[in-house]
């Protein structure tokens, strides 16, 4: 029994759990040698298999193989739960004991995750509670001398805004695939599908969280972190001070993805 | 307070067969090895030189270095952060590209390998 004092919100939906799902969960957790581990993987394996089990309700296609929380190597090494939509990106589903405790995410589950979906799991683990859901954020903004990043389950959003998501990154899909394949822009992107995932992601929290009037910069930041930019211009000379020609292209690029999804994610509003 | 630690349990199976996971621990193995010595081998032998990858300005900690002490030693992001004088972000940045790509890799060519059939 779980003894909360919490209450999973109204919109909170609650699925079932198969016996096929704990077989699986089983053989997973019989690979590692200590009970904390056997716990951890046990757990995973059933928040990934209940949201996927939500998410193919919704039409959605999904793909364990690729999957990290699927794989028995990374399983030794990770705690992560991560669940590939197919054409959209990684969900991390975080399986959590109680609804008094928050959302907690390990380092190893900070990065190409386009959102982090909290999993309540009954105590005879035959349902799990999808209580909702944050989208990606940039590592770069934790506080170093506390690692592991926690979110209250008041600050989740509903997994009906989770849909609205979905949809926006299948809108800014197309749009940026588009422009990054034009002369002028292609040399400067990596063309990793994964990154593009990603990118709509990252563009998509800066639409929301930031004025128009830091798009340039903060679209620039992203562009510019991680695996985003061609080597060529990630090795860009930049020493002899001042702007260099490839930043200031790259930020007229920042600006020019996210007023193109800008637009059609207002559209999406306007229909809704 | 919370749902208590999982423990491997007997449980009834789709036909209604009790199974219980004792017995089937010879199964845990392949060829006498269990699956996690077939990955510490791995990491330590790095036949295909795939591990050899480094984070930038730090070329001693490689893919081999960080996956055999998350996997073997257990040791934490904030210990590991300590260590080498590197913030968690740039370790963890790292491990997600490139270690747990190849430790995917690795389970998937065990996987077609045919040899992981009796794991999953």
């Amino acid at each position: 029994m779980t003894n909360s004092t919490n209450q999973p919100s109204e919109l909170a939906i609650t699925v079932p759990l198969s016996t096929a799902n704990r077989g699986q969960a089983e053989a997973f957790a019989q690979h590692q040698s200590s009970s904390a581990k056997q716990d951890r993987v046990y757990r995973n394996t059933l928040a990934v298999s209940a949201v996927n089990y939500y998410l193919q309700l919704q039409q959605f296609s999904t793909d364990l193989e690729s999957c990290n929380s699927w794989s028995i190597p990374n399983q030794f090494c990770e705690d992560a739960a991560d669940l590939m939509v197919v054409g959209l990106g990684k969900v991390e589903c975080r399986p959590i004991a109680s609804l008094d405790e928050p959302l907690s995410l390990p380092p190893e589950v900070w990065l190409d995750r386009i959102g982090y979906i909290a999993v309540h799991l009954n105590a005879d683990f035959t349902e799990a509670t999808l209580l909702g859901f944050i989208t990606a954020f940039n590592p770069d903004e934790l506080d170093p001398d506390n690692p592991i990043k926690t979110i209250s389950l008041s600050e989740l959003q509903s997994l009906d805004d989770l849909m609205d998501y979905f949809e926006r990154l299948e809108l800014g899909q197309p749009i940026v695939e588009q422009l990054l394949s034009t002369p002028e822009y292609a040399p400067l992107v990596e063309a990793d599908p994964y990154a593009r995932l990603m990118l709509v992601a990252q563009l998509e929290r800066i639409y929301r969280c930031d004025p128009p009037r830091k798009w340039r910069v903060k679209g620039e930041n992203v562009l510019s972190e991680g695996s985003h930019l061609a080597a060529a211009i990630r090795k860009g000379d930049t020493s002899g001070g001042g702007i260099s020609v490839d930043r200031l292209k790259i930020q007229d690029l920042a600006e020019e993805l996210l007023e193109r999804l800008a637009d059609v994610w207002r559209q999406g509003e306007v229909q809704q | 307070m919370s749902n208590k630690p999982y423990r491997v349990q007997p449980r009834v199976d789709d036909e209604g067969n009790v199974v219980d996971p004792i017995d089937q621990l010879p199964s845990r193995s392949f060829g006498g090895i269990r699956l996690e010595e077939r990955v510490q081998e791995w990491v330590e032998a790095d036949v295909l030189n795939e591990l050899q990858c480094h984070i930038q300005s730090h070329p001693h900690i490689t893919c081999q270095v960080l996956i055999r002490r998350r996997l073997l030693e257990e040791i934490s992001w904030k210990e590991l952060s300590d260590e080498y004088g590197i913030p968690i972000p740039t370790l963890s940045a790292f491990y997600q590209r490139h270690c747990a790509k190849k430790l995917l890799e690795f389970g998937n060519r065990l996987r077609e390998a045919g040899e992981a059939d009796q794991y999953l």
